[in-house]
């Protein structure tokens, strides 16, 4: 079995002259969830739309499930698409859309209709158009559209848009369940970074064409330098106690005398009990660290707009 | 050698599954629907202007505003409009986008929608097809003057004849060419449908391009040589006067006109999209 999906060899994708994709390398392995984080018009549609065969490579190549080329098109069965917006007939119902798209397919299982509108909550639908649908339910059922043929790799843009607080945990949730479950690849844009940092595992930075990163969520953490930051009336008391009890030398002492330990980030009670059977009074002690927006700003460097 | 039969195969069964998606799609559509009551009325509509002008109920020269309901002037409009729901729709909507993104190839799609485009042309046509059967069998007289093309073309020409068991089945013939003739004639609009993809430019295209092609068969005798290679399009010739009295050479002759050029409009069709952005 091959342990990649999807790799892109120094895709390029430009129009009159003005690259939209410039030289994207990039490896999806299979059961990870990939943050793609970008601004406007950073390239992350474009990478999206490449994969799907919507548009063509101005050079570059794409190898899907180890097929590149013409064969590659045939891989695409083994996708699950939803990008920029659903494609939806207005006129036709959530389960007439099911039903659509499964014929299209070929997928013989009648049943897999009504489940899959029951994992994205549009069950109740009934005789409801797609006209009449709100830009939550568009994108539920682009979703449920997008998992038709239960797909090896699903490709996500913005499928949270639109949705309400409760709709958006239970998307997070679902995606997370298929990655679990399924060893399902996803690729996800999200500009609600938060949220993508509850979801992915593994994250890709675009910005202007160019992927700036790639990198795992232990990785992100780590240049997120994630931290306890903890402040005492005894520092020195305090850095004594952290050597000698918690037998770790992973912290730094601060000229305000606060101390970032970069050791214990999941441990917290047990730095707080130690401390407070040395006699230490604590008057701070929390996980402190850059945001994954924060990270994106000082990788694409400051001041250039909203993510 | 297999591997070529392997995805030969694959290729059939995704145009097949696109075919019935396409065909559960205009089922669903209500713009199908409304094209196909405004060519049932239409159809009846003609009838009833050609007899009422055999019977001298209406004034010859009405007989121009019944060409307006009549099979050639209506499927120009509606085929385009046939065209642009259908083909262009699925670009607004983005079921092309899903077709694509699903593994199906730009050829699979091109072949699938140009054969429910067909189908769904027919139906439209089917209208005039069982008003003209219905109106051959009775014994009424039926006539539209010069205006009579297409089935009206045949109703004209036929009406109160007595047809034998052979002149049933070349009727047959002849109705399933003339058909076909349709259908050569609006396969223009896949190329336009597939690269223009808004609706109102295909069917002004189309609508501007039957008026200039009738303007071409009014020139065929100014010159054989003209007439001759404008005959091997659909719009010259024949092709939409085609009667009982024809011989079997000239009929399948039609036929061979309408298939040859549906595969040049399909091979332009996918020229055109196999390498084309989706928006």
């Amino acid at each position: 079995m091959v342990k990649h999906v999807l790799k892109t060899d120094r895709l390029t994708k430009s129009y009159r002259g003005a690259y939209a994709l410039n030289q994207a390398t990039v490896t999806l392995e299979r059961g990870k969830i990939y943050g793609l984080i970008g601004q406007n018009g950073a390239g992350k549609t474009t990478l999206m739309r490449l994969i799907a065969g919507l548009t063509f490579p101005t050079s570059g190549a794409i190898e899907l499930f180890g097929h590149t080329g013409e064969q590659a098109q045939q891989e695409r069965k083994r996708v699950g698409c939803l990008i920029e917006h659903p494609g939806l007939v207005p006129s036709m119902t959530a389960k007439e859309h099911m039903r659509l798209y499964r014929l299209m397919r070929g997928i013989p299982n009648q049943e897999l209709e009504q489940e899959l509108l029951e994992t994205v909550g549009l069950a109740d639908t009934g005789s409801k158009k797609a006209k009449n649908f709100s830009l939550g339910m568009k994108q539920r059922l682009g979703i449920a559209l997008a998992l038709l043929g239960n797909p090896e790799l699903l490709i996500l843009d913005e499928p949270i848009n639109g949705l309400d607080p409760l709709g958006v945990v239970e998307i997070r949730q679902l995606i997370k369940k298929l990655s679990e479950e399924r060893q399902m690849t996803i690729l996800i844009s999200s500009h609600n970074l938060p949220e993508l940092y509850q979801t992915a595992t593994d994250y890709i930075i675009i910005h202007k064409g160019e992927i700036k990163q790639a990198l795992t969520q232990a990785q992100l953490d780590e240049n997120c330098k994630h931290h306890l930051l903890i402040s005492s009336d005894q520092p020195e008391k305090l850095v004594s106690v952290l050597e000698m009890e918690l037998k770790t030398s992973q912290y730094k002492v601060m000229p305000d005398h606060s101390v970032k330990l970069y050791d214990y980030l999941d441990k917290k009670e047990q730095v707080a009990k130690v401390l407070f059977e040395h006699g230490i009074f604590v008057t701070n002690l929390s996980l402190e660290g850059d945001t994954l927006e924060q990270y994106f700003i000082s990788v694409i460097g400051d001041g250039d707009g909203n993510v | 050698m297999n591997n070529t039969l392997f995805q030969l195969s694959g290729m059939v069964t995704a145009m097949f599954n696109l075919m019935v998606a396409d065909l559960y799609k205009l089922r669903k559509s209500l713009g199908y629907k409304i094209l196909l009551a405004i060519t049932s009325i239409c159809a009846i509509a003609v009838a009833v202007f050609a007899y009422a002008v055999q019977q001298g109920q209406l004034a010859g020269d009405m007989a121009g505003i019944g060409f307006m309901f009549s099979d050639v002037n209506v499927i120009s409009i509606l085929g385009a409009v046939l065209a642009s729901i259908f083909i262009c729709g699925d670009f607004d909507n983005k079921t092309v986008h899903g077709a694509i993104s699903a593994g199906i190839s730009r050829s699979s799609i091109v072949f699938s929608k140009a054969v429910v485009y067909g189908i769904a042309a027919a139906c439209l046509l089917l209208p005039y097809i069982i008003v003209t059967a219905v109106a051959l069998s009775t014994p009424q007289q039926f006539n539209m003057g010069s205006v009579a093309v297409g089935f009206l073309n045949i109703l004209t020409s036929h009406s109160s004849m007595d047809f034998t068991a052979a002149d049933i089945g070349k009727l047959v013939l002849v109705m399933l060419a003339t058909l076909m003739t349709y259908i050569a004639q609006l396969s223009i609009c896949i190329p336009l449908a597939f690269v223009l993809r808004k609706p109102v430019l295909i069917v002004a295209i189309y609508y501007g391009f039957t008026i200039v092609a009738a303007q071409f068969s009014s020139w065929r005798g100014n010159s054989l040589a003209f007439d001759r290679i404008y005959g091997l399009t659909p719009f010259g010739g024949d092709h939409v006067f085609l009667t009982v009295a024809d011989g079997v050479g000239k009929i399948f002759q039609t036929y061979a006109v309408s298939i040859v050029f549906i595969a040049i409009m399909l091979a332009i069709s996918y020229s055109l999209f196999r390498k084309a952005e989706i928006k």
